[in-house]
């Protein structure tokens, strides 16, 4: 593993999240290890190109794993809400993440997913190698060349926390209390 | 507690806290080590402070500049825009929305200028119900409180209090345990998330450029009241607005350091405009707060204070703020940055004891990442309310009667002979001087005068060595 990711693996550690490193050959097998050691059954799905790709149904059949796709317009909206905030992960894309504070930026598009890296308890993302750069300064520069600059969108660092009782700090409060990386080789 | 009432105030705290200034002190002593090892990480700290002043600088010069820009971008991105001229107005433009809709209640994000604005119980008058949804802000709401710091909402407290407050307000087992009571907030406040109509956030910057609103939370309550509901209702501050997306990463990355010592806030939260699919917010609302904003930027010597992106730091270093927490300043904003914004903001006459609760020791301007020079700003209200305000004139006249006494040394050496008489004579030789005799004793005067001593000496002087 190079200088960059090993940084990134510290900063992250420091921010309670995890780091996993996987060659683009190997990304079902890895997925499948990361379902298995976290317990996760259930899973939200954003529809960024990445995550589609990662999951097509052909390939997760028999796997015993529950998945929760982005309701198609003007269906199933109403319920889509409420399964969601109750499967053990939802997973995203990033446009990129900055190794010198561990920040993910997500895209959003339509529909809008935002909550699914927001209800679930345990948010997965997948990122691409060629898109870990430096710090939060080459991260908006990075978003400035993708043309998605006229969206909404959400930079994340690590695992929702408070530190609002005497300072100390607690993870997992309205966000996830788990936060996965995946970076693909 | 008021803000005139200042002085009172401080009293009433110090008699409720008999053990000493905790928690205050902790907590703030705890926020400002955790900023100064992020300081440290960068080299060119010093550098950066300067570049990003020079920046918050340069946006508060273009502000009408970039709010025309705004205008075009928020209405191009489809995000509504309304003006609030003061608190009033800014209260019935939220009113307006929720009532066109037919709804009831609102989840609310943290932000201090819907403290200004007192929006909660003008709600509740209106039977809407705000729900505070930061868990320091649900904690202060159930305690029916104001904030006692600009980032740290309920620092004023203990665990066993908060534990205390849960257990009697949520009828549950009393737990002091901050993760426990965390889990607790978190489920109680799920439920209102999931079947939320209406939400409302405070805008840390809106961004000139591509007419976002950027919003900072850690807990992630910031981003479900601007993506769950229907309605979004975002509160800005005329003057929190920034050039670019490039400004803003330094802005966030300076605000997160200087508040909390993270190197960045866990969100970031960019809001655009509506939800493009089905799911989110189908409309998003703009109030661009005045509320006294704009007369602070007319005022030139005043001006500098609207650069501060309320991050809090100065209160965590202000030796004043350590011993009281944020209650006793009164209103919405307390600490060193409070002792200007109050008078500045609500009037001289409302704060008239704000800019003088103050050593002028300066750790304030030396950790403000905006660089704001709040010594020199409390010393400019200093003199405008000794020079406006009846009441305060008495310390006017004692300055220049000590000026007075010190411009002639006749005159010093007449004073000065007066008081070491005088003193001999004083009941237990203690000059009662209000406000500074409460627990100190005047020093004893020396039996004679130096330059006595020095022009009566025996050696004839030490210029001869």
């Amino acid at each position: 593993m190079n200088k960059k990711l090993t940084q990134l693996r510290e900063v992250l550690v420091e921010l309670d999240a995890t780091l996993v490193v996987t060659k683009a050959d190997n990304l079902h097998t890895t997925l499948e290890k990361v379902f298995k050691q976290n317990h996760i059954t259930s899973l939200a799905l954003s529809n960024d190109t990445i995550v589609s790709k990662a999951f097509l149904v052909k390939d997760w059949k028999g796997s015993g794993l529950s998945m929760l796709r982005m309701p198609k317009a003007g269906k199933g909206i109403e319920t889509w809400r409420e399964k969601l905030a109750e499967t053990d992960a939802g997973i995203t894309g990033a446009v990129g993440i900055a190794v010198e504070t561990g920040t993910a930026l997500l895209p959003t598009g339509d529909p809008d997913p935002r909550q699914v890296s927001l209800l679930p308890l345990h948010h997965i993302m997948l990122i691409e190698k060629k898109n870990v750069v430096d710090n939060v300064a080459a991260l908006f520069e990075l978003w400035a060349n993708s043309d998605s600059q006229d969206r909404n969108a959400i930079f994340v660092s690590g695992p929702s926390r408070t530190a609002d009782i005497e300072k100390e700090l607690v993870l997992g409060v309205h966000g996830p209390g788990k936060v996965t990386v995946i970076i693909i080789e | 507690m008021s803000m005139r009432d200042f002085k009172k105030n401080i009293k009433t705290v110090i008699a409720e806290r008999p053990d000493g200034p905790l928690p205050y002190k902790k907590n703030t002593v705890k926020a400002v080590r955790a900023r100064n090892l992020r300081k440290d990480e960068w080299p060119d700290f010093q550098e950066k402070r300067a570049d990003l002043s020079r920046k918050r600088i340069d946006d508060i010069e273009h502000l009408e500049e970039l709010h025309e820009k705004l205008r075009e971008k928020w209405a191009a991105n489809g995000i509504i825009a309304h003006e609030a001229v003061d608190a009033q107005s800014a209260r019935e433009t939220v009113l307006n929305i929720l009532q066109g809709h037919g709804i009831n209640k609102i989840l609310k994000s943290k932000s201090m200028l819907s403290e200004e604005i007192e929006i909660n119980p003008f709600l509740e008058q209106h039977g809407i119900v705000p729900f505070e949804t930061d868990l320091g802000e649900y904690i202060v709401q159930l305690r029916g409180e104001h904030p006692s710091h600009i980032t740290m909402p309920a620092m004023h407290l203990t665990r066993v209090e908060i534990g205390q407050l849960f257990a009697e307000k949520l009828g549950i087992e009393y737990t002091e345990d901050p993760s426990e009571l965390t889990q607790i907030a978190r489920e109680t406040l799920r439920k209102e998330f999931l079947s939320s109509e209406a939400g409302m956030c405070g805008v840390n910057f809106a961004v000139a450029e591509t007419g976002h609103l950027a919003t900072v939370t850690n807990e992630g309550n910031g981003r479900m009241v601007t993506s769950t509901p229907k309605v979004v209702i975002a509160l800005l501050g005329w003057e929190r607005v920034t050039k670019s997306l490039g400004n803003l990463s330094m802005l966030w990355q300076f605000l997160a350091r200087s508040a909390t010592g993270q190197k960045t806030t866990v969100y970031l939260n960019l809001t655009h405009g509506p939800a493009p699919g089905p799911v989110g917010p189908r409309e998003v609302h703009v109030i661009i707060v005045d509320n006294g904003r704009k007369s602070l930027y007319a005022d030139e010597e005043l001006r500098p204070v609207l650069r501060c992106i309320r991050c809090g730091a100065c209160l965590n270093t202000c030796p004043v703020y350590q011993q009281l927490g944020g209650h006793p300043y009164g209103g919405v904003y307390p600490g060193p940055i409070g002792k200007v914004l109050a008078p500045a903001l609500y009037g001289l006459e409302e704060a008239p004891d704000h800019p003088f609760a103050s050593s002028l020791c300066g750790a304030c301007e030396a950790i403000c990442p905006a660089s704001i020079p709040l010594p020199e700003l409390m010393l400019l209200l200093r003199k405008r309310i000794t020079e406006n305000i009846p009441g305060k004139a008495s310390e006017q006249k004692i300055w220049s009667l000590f000026k007075y006494m010190m411009s002639d040394s006749n005159r010093y050496e007449q004073a000065t002979a007066l008081a070491r008489t005088a003193q001999r004579f004083w009941p237990g030789r203690d000059f009662p001087v209000p406000g500074w005799s409460t627990g100190r004793t005047s020093p004893t005067l020396a039996p004679k005068a130096f330059r006595d001593l020095f022009e009566n000496r025996k050696d004839g002087g030490a210029d001869d060595e």
